[in-house]
């Protein structure tokens, strides 16, 4: 390690340390404007250059090595000389007012600082030689704006966009004194590809690229000194991105995100949920009280229905989901067909609002008055007890919630377990990724991800992702990816669509929609035909490994090839590739998952991966995609039917009696039957009669909608607990105003296992309530003793009944947050699992053959067209939250329909345009967009709109071990909407 | 430009030798006057044996650093573990600097065979030809000899490409002209790493110039010590160097001479001289990135790079400019910043904006409304800009500023007291 003398201190620091690095360690302040952590170093701000002895010129520090024997003076006369140039010429082209008010609300503009701590003076107004500089400004965008007169030119927001994000939508143009930074080639973000991620404004150092949101909704005092600022987890998606969240007025003004710390997963990246999604909390449609259906009335100490009866019971004065399908609706508005800005001075869009639109209709309120806590807590406890008393605790079911935090789902569970004596508790896993979880524990007895999301930057060669379109529905680890790529990495990426990943893939296997399980057979035949096995893995670490074998000979390349459509030689080609590695990762999501044989699915490609041993090795991770930013730990705290916390069975008495100790109950409370799954229990024969539903939201979620809406209208009693009256809320008998992920404090698993604790930054609006307060009480109004205070106390019960989390406290998990297992209070956390056993009787995998079988619906001539749903980068789910964002609904204000262009042109029906979508089950109305993304006999859905629920014509056909939908496959018809027969308007 | 002149008979006429003989453009042309006999001496050579005889050579860098080129070569990793590359600067924009482009026009096998010999001494497999945008006759002339000389099976398995510029000056900067070969914008690169350890794309390369390499198969064909005798004053400035003259002289054109020759022989002696009735009031020798000699320093500069240093000044490409009485130095010297300020890269604070307000400054003195505080503003900024930059771009606008200003503030001064008419608007 070289010694260097800085400032007259001496220091050692590595060797490939910068002189910047170096001094930052010693805590040796040296301004430097161009250089960013992370970013490629480019040196061209100048304002870092130092004196070092011996060297004619002033070097960069922020770009030159140290060396042993180095003499560095950081604030030598000709340093600080240089640098009061620097900031003078930059000053020249600045706005000298904004120095003047504090540089226009900006919290921390570090030219500014630099100006204001080298005491150098801006030209006055008059005496300027050079204009301002200038730059695109995306005007009108609703998330993001330049400010291009205070740009600085220090090109961080190029070098971010390019080598954080992978996008490159930002770049110089011109020379000289003309340079300016711009937005693609003619300044339309949308046709450059921009996703909105806003690293170019966490990079900027003056503010030049901003937020829109804040600066119109706050005041420049608010936005500079918040009251607080606090550190929370993104409530989207399983990447559990780490944000600050900014409070001003006791609402959240913006969000930035935390300084590069290296283990939080995002270590400072968002996407654009996380970093604009964030206004959803405040919008008006927020339940603030609880209510109760109109047609309750206490009567003699009791409460009791007095209203209609039969179809009037939950009716109301809105149209199902199935009547809104048919409705016509607007096409997709223009952004989408490739304007130029430059071209059409934009629609100033902040000024239309557009979250009123997908507001809750005021008429929905109708058939419910508003209620104390008080009479809510009373009725819902009666009439669970009621049902409980009439046809037993199996009577009755709950929807726990992937969004909620451990500690709520946590309570939930164990108060329908301990409380109402029934194991009908699930979440939606079940729609997401219960088929992985039956499968990896079938093989591998364990239900999360084996290793993290950094290893495949860190370590991995080869990069296999099968139906996951990781870069909209992970895109911060679909940013490391492509950084990953970029770096070297090979990508084989195993999809229907032409997703962006897929697009950079070095091999994309564009097979027909499911038939996942002849591809990787096929892959594995050709493996073992080769003899690429790992033959000392399978030895050691395995067994039943000759079942597969003798399963996966009839699938050659060439018979995969008849089935997926994908050429026998590029099959060979992924498989070689897969199997040489040497560390190879296996990544999946929905894609495999969300079919009727999804276990399969998922078994085949663990076959693939375990033959070839390509897991419990840092770099050769087994990585499920976990969708919601909690279905891990949902699933984790038992939110599931058949296990209590950390996956122990519900079957097991000795287990029982554990738990029935801990929550201070006979040990005969508790069930030992498996509970129904959500897809068994929205079903007449369910048995079912009363429900409990925590911010989920299935009338949208769920398979063919039409008959799931019908059977929540049957039921005896329903409860929600949620922030806006959803689609299902508005069925209810109760409905109680929880708190959103900004109003509590709780922890949240992302998809590899890392628990991270999420502050509260603000009170939850009007009388709504922390959604632990609502479940402690009710549960005591049960009569399950819950003394829980605090979700810190609830922590203590979970990491008591939970071995692989008894190390778990809220204080340890401050900062980057624990991988669990966290078997002890000292144990580190685990980054990757398995190196040695697995967790199985034995130690070892096992292998299950497994046969593939056509998917349940295959297109016929009625019904040509294959349709998969999934989601979008700026939607979340059903759209409860992101279509309340008023950024994230500005960019994709509209349901549509993805169609390949040959196709439409077919169909004759051209962008925007509405079709008709009908499948065996229903039909909805929805418009066009036209996307090669999309393989040609295929059409997308995003299922995130009310309007045109994708759900309405999906298969509820289950899978037979995990009860999961085919909700990627169903055949369906699509035909025109011509003006001569229009669709009722409204 | 016409053809050349007829040399000389001060002249020493080495790489200039067969300029004017279309003949010797072509490959069978070349082999006929001796051409391609140094490749194959060299392809008999080990490459450490060339880098060796370059050495005693004295050859030195003819694309304005002068670098010795023997040493350059020898900082390639001996050891091949990775691809080499070469790259060949024929982007030739310096004002005032016209010589490769001779060399390309008339002799093209000379630079090709000075191009194998140098892939062989650093072992590269690859080299590129980067030829400024603007030379279209050059660039055609060159493709068709690369195209010879392939039909001939002369270059064996070494895969030489023309590339070529699109019109930036910065391009000619070796690290810029490696980011343009790669298809990026063309911004010269922080150096660490230098080319011999990260250059185009990422792997060891070595860049020269283009008279640098014609130079090359003369040394090995004549041998070092030959090469080394052609000098006339410091032992360290070996061999023959083309001069480009220009500006206001009687004969412009490029002419070759030995090492150490005088300034003021060149100018009046070949060139002819200021136009008849005029004097000679200043030149910039060394292309225009380099400080301007005064009427005394010009007629006693010695032309190698000693000499130059001696007079407050650099070699650099051998661009020779020359003003006579008539010429407004103000006004040039204008020109020059404005050349500067349209050609950087835009990435170092100082260069980007220090070339602008240079440049606008000058304009605003030349338009009559200059400042009594401007000239110290000027060399505040030409101290602002000299050795904190990437490259030496920005350097290369502050030298004629602040020589300009040393040594005819008088001038300046004239435009800033109001005593001559203006000459450029506002
Ligand atoms: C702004 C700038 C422009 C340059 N332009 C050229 C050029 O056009 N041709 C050239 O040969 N060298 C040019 N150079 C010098 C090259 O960077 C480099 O020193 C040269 O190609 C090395 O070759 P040599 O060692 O054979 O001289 C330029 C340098 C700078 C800083
Ligand atoms: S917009 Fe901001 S980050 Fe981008 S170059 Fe300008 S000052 Fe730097
Ligand atoms: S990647 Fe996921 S967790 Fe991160 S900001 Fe985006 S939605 Fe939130
Ligand atoms: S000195 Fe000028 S031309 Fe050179 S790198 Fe810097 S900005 Fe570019
Ligand atoms: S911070 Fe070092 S040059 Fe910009």
């Amino acid at each position: 390690m070289p010694t260097l003398a800085i400032n007259g201190r001496t220091l050692t620091a590595n060797a490939d340390a910068t002189i910047l690095d170096a001094a930052r360690a010693a805590g040796i302040e040296i301004p430097t404007l161009c250089w960013y952590p992370k970013l490629p170093i480019v040196g061209n701000c100048r304002i870092c250059l130092v004196s070092v002895d011996g060297q004619p010129k002033l070097l960069p520090a922020c770009a030159t090595k140290v060396a042993d024997g180095m003499v560095v003076t950081t604030e030598s006369h000709a340093a600080v000389e240089n640098r009061r140039g620097v900031l003078r010429l930059l000053l020249e082209r600045y706005p000298a007012e904004h120095l003047r008010n504090g540089g226009r609300a900006r919290p921390r503009n570090e030219f500014e600082q630099y100006v204001a701590r080298y005491g150098v003076d801006p030209t006055p107004l008059a005496g300027r030689d050079l204009p301002l500089r200038s730059g695109d400004e995306r005007p009108g965008d609703p998330m993001i704006r330049h400010d291009m007169s205070t740009c600085i030119l220090c090109t961080r927001c190029v070098r971010a966009c390019a080598d954080i994000q992978v996008v490159g939508v930002l770049d110089v143009a011109w020379r000289g004194e003309h340079a300016e930074i711009v937005v693609g080639a003619d300044g339309d973000p949308d046709k450059a590809g921009c996703t909105w991620c806003g690293e170019c404004v966490r990079v900027c150092p003056t503010g030049a690229i901003f937020e829109t949101l804040p600066r119109q909704r706050f005041t420049p005092a608010q936005i500079r000194s918040p009251e607080r600022v606090v550190r929370a987890v993104c409530p989207y998606c399983g990447v559990g991105c780490q944000v600050d969240l900014h409070v001003a007025g006791g609402r959240i003004a913006r969000v930035t995100s935390p300084d590069i710390e290296l283990d939080t997963p995002n270590q400072g990246s968002t996407c654009v949920k996380g970093r604009f999604g964030y206004d959803f909390p405040q919008h008006q449609d927020r339940l603030t009280r609880p209510l109760i259906r109109k047609g309750w009335v206490k009567d003699g100490g009791r409460w009791v229905w007095n209203g209609g009866q039969g179809a009037e019971r939950r009716g109301g004065p809105w149209q199902t989901i199935e009547a809104e399908g048919q409705r016509s609706k607007p096409g997709t508005p223009p952004r989408a067909t490739g304007k130029s800005v430059r071209e059409l001075p934009l629609l100033e869009r902040l000024d239309m609002d557009i979250r009123d639109r997908v507001a809750t209709p005021p008429a929905w309120y109708e058939p419910f008055r508003e209620a104390t806590w008080e009479e809510a807590m009373e009725l819902t406890a009666q009439e669970l007890l009621r049902i409980k008393q009439a046809r037993g605790g199996d009577a009755l079911a709950c929807f726990s919630s992937a969004k909620c935090s451990n500690e709520e789902n946590y309570l939930l569970m164990r108060m329908f377990r301990g409380g109402l004596g029934t194991n009908n508790v699930d979440h939606c896993t079940r729609l997401c990724h219960s088929t992985s979880v039956a499968a990896m524990q079938r093989a591998l007895s364990t239900s999360a991800a084996s290793g993290s999301m950094r290893e495949i930057e860190a370590a991995c060669d080869v990069i296999f992702i099968a139906g996951a379109n990781t870069t909209e529905t992970h895109p911060v680890f679909g940013a490391a990816i492509k950084r990953a790529h970029g770096r070297g990495a090979t990508l084989i990426v195993a999809d229907p669509r032409r997703t962006e990943l897929a697009g950079r893939a070095d091999i994309h296997l564009q097979m027909q929609p499911g038939t996942d399980v002849a591809l990787y057979s096929a892959m594995l035949q050709h493996i073992l035909a080769q003899s690429l096995e790992n033959r000392a893995f399978l030895a050691e670490r395995t067994h039943d490994f000759e079942k597969v074998r003798a399963a996966v000979q009839p699938y050659t390349p060439e018979r995969a090839a008849k089935i997926t459509g994908v050429p026998a030689d590029v099959i060979r080609r992924a498989a070689e590739t897969y199997a040489r590695g040497p560390n190879t990762s296996t990544l999946w999501a929905m894609g495999l998952t969300q079919h009727a044989n999804g276990t399969d699915i998922v078994t085949s490609l663990l076959n693939l991966m375990l033959a070839c041993g390509m897991i419990g090795r840092w770099g050769a991770a087994m990585l499920p995609v976990r969708g919601q930013n909690n279905v891990q730990g949902a699933s984790d705290v038992g939110a599931i039917p058949f296990v209590y916390t950390d996956y122990r069975s519900v079957k097991d008495p000795a287990i029982r009696a554990e738990y029935a100790r801990a929550w201070s109950v006979p040990a005969e409370t508790l069930s030992l039957k498996e509970g129904l799954m959500v897809t068994e229990v929205v079903k007449p024969e369910s048995g079912v009669r009363g429900m409990y539903i925590m911010g989920e939201n299935p009338i949208i979620s769920d398979p063919d909608i039409a008959h799931a809406e019908h059977w929540f209208q049957e039921l005896e009693f329903l409860a929600v607990q949620d922030l806006f009256l959803t689609e299902t809320a508005r069925y209810a008998d109760v409905v109680f105003p929880g708190a959103s992920f900004a109003e509590k404090t709780g922890t949240f698993v992302n998809t590899e296992r890392r628990i991270q604790l999420s502050h509260r930054a603000a009170d939850p609006p009007g009388q709504a309530r922390g959604d632990l307060e609502i479940l402690i009480e009710l549960s005591n109004r049960l009569g399950l003793p819950t003394p829980h205070q605090s979700a810190d106390e609830v922590m203590q019960e979970i990491a008591q009944v939970t071995p692989s989390w008894r190390g778990v406290t809220h204080s340890r998990l401050e900062g980057a947050g624990l991988q669990y297992p966290v078997p002890t209070a000292d144990h580190p956390g685990t980054a990757f699992l398995f190196a040695e056993r697995f967790p199985t009787a034995d130690g070892r995998a096992r292998f299950v053959p497994v046969e593939y079988t056509d998917p349940v619906e295959l297109p016929d001539e009625t019904y040509p067209f294959v349709m998969n749903t999934g989601r979008q980068l700026y939607h979340w789910h059903t759209g409860t939250m992101t279509r309340r964002a008023t950024g994230l609904d500005a960019r994709e204000p509209t349901a549509i329909v993805e169609i390949h262009p040959a196709d439409a042109a077919a169909l004759g029906v051209t962008e925007g345009d509405l079709v008709r979508l009908t499948s065996r089950r229903n039909s909805m109305v929805t418009a066009c967009r036209i996307s090669d993304r999309v393989a040609r006999g295929q059409v997308f859905v995003p299922f995130h709109f009310r309007e045109a629920a994708a759900n309405l014509l999906t298969n509820p056909v289950l899978d037979p071990y995990a009860k999961m939908a085919e909700l990627k496959i169903c055949a369906v018809k699509v035909e025109p909407v011509h003006a001569s027969a229009p669709v009722p308007a409204d | 430009m016409g053809y050349p002149h007829k040399p000389h008979p001060k002249e020493t006429a080495v790489l200039s030798k067969h300029f004017g003989d279309a003949e010797a453009r072509s490959y069978k042309g070349w082999v006929k006057r001796g051409g391609y006999e140094a490749w194959k001496q060299a392809q008999a050579m080990t490459p450490a044996a060339i880098i060796e005889e370059l050495k005693n050579s004295g050859l030195r860098g003819r694309g304005g650093a002068g670098f010795p080129t023997g040493l350059k070569w020898s900082f390639m990793p001996k050891e091949k573990k990775k691809p080499h590359y070469l790259c060949v600067n024929a982007d030739e924009s310096e004002p005032g600097t016209f010589k490769d482009r001779e060399i390309m026009r008339w002799t093209p096998h000379q630079l090709l065979e000075g191009t194998a010999i140098a892939m062989r001494a650093i072992q590269a497999e690859v080299g590129y030809i980067y030829v400024r945008g603007e030379f279209t006759e050059p660039f055609a002339i060159m493709a068709q000899a690369l195209d010879e000389a392939y039909k001939a099976g002369i270059l064996g398995d070494l895969k030489i490409y023309l590339v070529r510029g699109a019109g930036a000056y910065i391009c000619g900067e070796e690290t810029a002209l490696m980011n343009s070969i790669e298809g990026k914008r063309g911004n010269p690169r922080i150096k660490p790493p230098f080319p011999a350890a990260a250059g185009v794309f990422g792997l060891p390369t070595t860049i020269n110039n283009v008279e640098t390499l014609a130079a090359v198969p003369h040394i090995l064909k004549n041998g070092a010590a030959w090469y080394k005798a052609m000098c006339l004053s410091n032992p360290k400035s070996t061999g023959t160097k083309l001069f480009s003259v220009c500006g206001q002289v009687q004969k412009p054109g490029n002419y070759e001479v030995t090492m150490g020759f005088p300034l003021k022989d060149l100018i009046y002696g070949m060139a002819g001289g200021v136009p008849r009735g005029r004097t000679l009031k200043a030149c910039i020798p060394g292309g225009s990135s380099v400080p301007i000699l005064n009427r005394e320093e010009t007629e006693s500069c010695l032309l190698d790079y000693e000499g130059c240093v001696e007079k407050g000044t650099m070699l650099g490409s051998g661009g020779v400019i020359v003003f006579d009485d008539s010429a407004d130095m103000v006004y040039q010297i204008m020109r020059l910043a404005r050349f500067y300020a349209h050609e950087s890269c835009a990435q170092c604070t100082q260069c980007r904006e220090g070339t602008a307000w240079t440049t606008k400054i000058l304009q605003r003195i030349l338009a009559g409304q200059g400042k009594s505080t401007d000239l110290d503003l000027l060399l505040d900024l030409s101290e602002n800009m000299t050795g904190k930059t990437i490259c030496v771009l920005s350097d290369s606008c502050a030298a004629p500023v602040v020589s300009g200003i040393k040594k005819f503030r008088g001038e300046f001064e004239e435009y800033l007291a109001g005593r001559r008419r203006p000459v450029v608007a506002a």
